[in-house]
């Protein structure tokens, strides 16, 4: 108990700048993006075919979560499957630690996961007859939940502040901004939210998911938000 | 020796009169052309002895290991030696008759662990039994090579991966102390390509610096991701089995024919753990053990085959490590369980292929927990290929290993290369030349400049049928004399002179074609450098006007060339550079713009610039007054109704006051037009009569 006792009552366990200076490992890399949003549930082959057991208040989460056990075998983290009695070697292999969820490979791994969910969504599961049963953030529910959702600069500025916990640079949301947009201008924005509101046509809903899609997209492959 | 330096060797620093075949050369590159190893880890424990079987040993191992034990003669006997292989190792068996196997018997470490897990990791870790090391041997023979890694990375020098473990994760092998040095890929071909801008600054904080970190590794991902789907697709597909192994290795395969100078990587393949049904009880040379041994043996025969079809078996050498071997003695499930040493397999064209160490041998009347006596430590191993393979003095070794461990003949002594230039020690003259110095034959470094030393251009372009083209060649390191040769069209060669510590010199008078630039230096007889240029014909010529009536100035903005003729009306002028500015004389004004090359044709521009005319009063009962600017002396006026009937015309002087005055009282009421003309005006001004 003396070393805990030592190490909370540390000055470094309060110093502020160690806040938010850890890489996240891929599970709440993946849960965490997963968590913070509704998802539509879409089998392209029969529309019909979403069994219950993807729905259902008691299942929904497990299914969620267990398509994921595959991705992040694939980024150094199988949660099923711990490679040794110590877990994971980013718990305690000195000198590099956290360091160790990142190399060449996963990052490029986490960065395709990320984008494929943000832009595509994501397979969990099977149709009972046929086809797969895919989940993808519910975006018009994302956007209603805004504080702002008709202001393109404010619904990046309000999904940064949600899902980063550093700032990022003007000059990022710029990037961000302009690759959301592909050329369109804020107000088009404006407007197309706007005439959604007033007159929500599957047009108008598409248009938007896909303009939001893109902004995940690129946020999903920020430095920032491995970090935590 | 050496390695040379990868790009200059790639650009020419090669004593040949011509320049283009490059590649070939009797001097080495062993960044490019460096020895290989594949570690082939076999996941769960080997069963050795029913790998390598000693056959002095049958009739004691029949009796105390009877469940698993291989028929006496369906073992395959290795030539020369008092050994045999398991049935399945039919490929490896030929390796041997080809003295490309080595083995090394009864390889183990003090202390073992019978854990799965601890003891991959002490072989990974290449540490003691009883001290935890969280680095791996490979990841710190490299960051011993590489101080600098992975800041810069992928750098000129070492464009490609450092490491590479096909598959998913990443092993505790390549985990340095500073850095992770492997790039994991299952798939070469489908490296995904972060989309995201990698020039941020961040700040010296605890967040400042992961984000350095994962932007760093965002950069080298993208930049090794491509280089190895280029060097993967440029690579030859040779004939492999389908099993996981062989597709490991035959990636590995078309990786080194595509030209990757990656010099470490690591497959694997599991399911040694054969505490059960390891055979099948009918027929010992079937079952679990036979299967995988198999896939090793079909999916190396294969990638060495595949290394001989492409020329490069000399640089390549496989090695087998598992984490232990198994019991002496046999279980009762058809199996064995945990043991400790166990012998170990490379292979490759330039081993030593004698057997290392003695058969084992094996007492009457031992009991289940017996082990062989360990003859091997496995960082024997490790040290040996480091220093006769990898290249490494003693003293590197024993950074990476932590101790001096005796070394095994492991390579041939003909081959050994410790200074990794590519020729061998008893060859070499130089058996101590720092790594990136390129080599002679003797493995002395030879003279060379980087080729980046040199900046050769085309200064001028010239038009077909003239000869204004010119050459100019700037040196960087002033401390040499050079000596240039210009060739070009129509046997022209031209000789030039850069004395030390002079900078620059030019040719010109030169005509459209292809030219040649052989540099070579004072006092050096094997070094020379080449380049290729072509003088064309330039760009056409482009003016923008851009007329400025308020400063009254002409701006003009000029490309396809650096200097200009501007010509207005009688003026003319020599223009430097992209931009002028003259003034706008009145009157018809005519520019034109031309260069010294005339295919690059002339810009001819022609327009009136009138003098400024006002008439007052406007609205006026009658008379009025036309003020003229300018020199005329002399103005033609027409007065035009709106429907442009000509109401009056004549030809007025303009008196000391620049004005003309006229009189429209006779006319009706209404709106005229009023048009006057000199030799720097025309102008239309709107009258109204009330």
């Amino acid at each position: 108990m003396v070393p805990l006792k030592a190490l909370l009552g540390s000055a470094h366990f309060y110093d502020s700048s160690f806040y938010n200076s850890m890489i996240k490992s891929p599970l709440e890399y993946a849960f965490g993006i997963m968590k913070e949003f509704d998802f539509l549930y879409i089998n392209y082959d029969l529309k019909t075919d979403i069994p219950s057991r993807y729905l259902s208040e008691l299942n929904k989460d497990f299914y969620k979560f267990r398509s994921l056990q595959w991705d992040l075998g694939n980024v150094g983290l199988n949660f099923t499957d711990p490679p040794s009695v110590s877990g994971w070697p980013a718990y305690y292999q000195e000198p590099v630690y956290d360091l160790f969820w990142i190399n060449s490979d996963t990052v490029a791994k986490r960065a395709s996961w990320g984008n494929g969910v943000g832009r595509w969504g994501k397979w969990i599961g099977n149709g009972d007859t046929k086809g797969n049963v895919n989940i993808q953030i519910d975006i018009i529910k994302y956007l209603a939940s805004l504080k702002n959702p008709s202001n393109i600069d404010d619904v990046i500025e309000e999904s940064i502040e949600r899902l980063m916990s550093v700032p990022i640079s003007q000059a990022a949301r710029i990037r961000i901004r302009t690759k959301t947009l592909e050329g369109v201008t804020p107000s088009y924005y404006t407007q197309l939210y706007q005439s959604h509101l007033s007159k929500p046509t599957d047009e108008t809903r598409s248009t938007l998911t896909y303009r939001i899609q893109n902004m995940f997209g690129a946020l999903f492959q920020m430095g920032e938000i491995h970090l935590f | 020796m050496a390695h040379a330096a990868a790009m200059p060797a790639l650009f020419s620093s090669f004593p040949f009169e011509s320049y283009g075949a490059q590649n070939q050369s009797l001097f080495s590159n062993t960044v490019a052309e460096g020895n290989i190893i594949v570690i082939i880890v076999l996941n769960g424990g080997n069963d050795g002895l029913n790998t390598v079987i000693p056959l002095n040993m049958l009739s004691q191992l029949n009796k105390i290991r009877s469940t698993v034990m291989l028929p006496d003669n369906k073992i395959l006997p290795l030539k020369g030696t008092d050994l045999g292989l398991h049935p399945s190792l039919t490929g490896l068996q030929s390796l041997h008759t080809e003295n490309r196997l080595k083995i090394i018997q009864s390889v183990g470490y003090p202390n073992p662990s019978y854990s799965h897990f601890r003891s991959m990791d002490i072989w990974n870790s290449a540490s003691d039994a009883l001290k935890y090391v969280n680095s791996g041997w490979a990841a710190r023979y490299l960051e011993e090579k590489h101080p600098n890694f992975p800041d810069a990375y992928p750098t000129e020098l070492y464009p490609h991966p450092l490491s590479m473990e096909i598959g998913w994760n990443s092993s505790l092998l390549f985990t340095g102390n500073r850095a992770f040095m492997s790039v994991v890929s299952s798939n070469p071909n489908d490296f995904y390509e972060i989309i995201n801008e990698f020039d941020n600054t961040y700040p010296n904080t605890p967040v400042g610096e992961k984000l350095k970190y994962l932007q760093l590794m965002g950069k080298q991902s993208n930049a090794y991701g491509k280089v190895l789907k280029e060097t993967f697709a440029k690579g030859t597909d040779y004939a492999f089995p389908r099993s996981n192994l062989a597709d490991q290795l035959k990636i590995v395969s078309k990786l080194i024919s595509g030209g990757l100078n990656t010099r470490i990587y690591k497959v694997e393949i599991g399911g040694f753990d054969t505490h059960g049904n390891q055979v099948e009880p009918g027929d010992k040379t079937k079952g679990t053990h036979a299967n995988i041994l198999k896939e090793i043996d079909d999916a190396v025969a294969a990638f060495m085959k595949s290394l001989d079809a492409m020329n490069k078996s000399d640089r390549v050498m496989g090695m087998c490590i598992s984490e232990f071997g198994r019991t002496v003695h046999s279980n009762g499930t058809n199996g064995t369980d945990h043991g400790t040493v166990s012998p170990m397999i490379l292979f490759g064209n330039k081993l030593d292929p004698t057997v290392a160490g003695v058969n084992p041998i094996i007492p009457d009347n031992t009991n289940y927990s017996y082990e062989m006596d360990r003859q091997f430590d496995f960082r024997q191993v490790y040290g040996s290929i480091i220093n006769q393979w990898m290249g490494g003095n003693k003293s590197l070794v024993k950074n990476i290993l932590y101790n001096d461990f005796a070394s095994i003949p492991i390579i041939k002594a003909a081959y050994i290369d410790s200074d990794e230039d590519g020729v061998a020690d008893p060859l070499d003259w130089c058996p101590d030349t720092p790594q990136g110095t390129l080599v002679d034959i003797n493995g002395c470094p030879i003279f060379t400049l980087p080729a980046s030393n040199y900046k050769v251009e085309v200064i001028a372009a010239t038009c077909a049928g003239t000869s204004n083209g010119a050459i100019k060649l700037t040196i960087e390191n002033i401390n040499y004399a050079y000596n240039l040769i210009v060739k070009g069209p129509n046997k022209f060669e031209k000789s030039l002179t850069i004395p030390k510590g002079t900078k620059t010199s030019s040719v010109s008078g030169l005509t459209l074609g292809d030219y040649s630039v052989v540099a070579t230096v004072d006092g050096q007889k094997n070094y020379q450098q080449a380049f290729d240029l072509k003088i064309t014909e330039p760009p056409a010529l482009s003016v923008q006007s851009a007329i400025n009536i308020g400063n009254q100035t002409i701006d003009l903005t000029l490309s396809g060339a650096t200097q200009f003729r501007v010509q207005v009306n009688e003026a003319s002028y020599r223009v430097n550079g992209p931009l002028w500015t003259g003034s706008l004389p009145t009157g018809a004004v005519k520019i034109k713009v031309s260069t010294d090359l005339s295919c690059q044709g002339m810009h001819v521009e022609e327009f009136f610039f009138s003098e400024e005319v006002k008439v007052y009063p406007n609205p006026t009962s009658g008379p009025f007054h036309i003020l003229v600017h300018g020199l005329d002396t002399q103005v033609q006026v027409a007065v035009y109704d709106l429907k442009g009937a000509s109401i009056q015309t004549g030809r007025f002087q303009v008196d000391g006051a620049r004005e003309v005055a006229l009189d429209i009282s006779q006319v009706p009421v209404g709106t005229y037009l009023i048009h006057v003309l000199g030799t720097t005006v025309d102008q239309r001004i709107k009258i109204a009569k009330i």
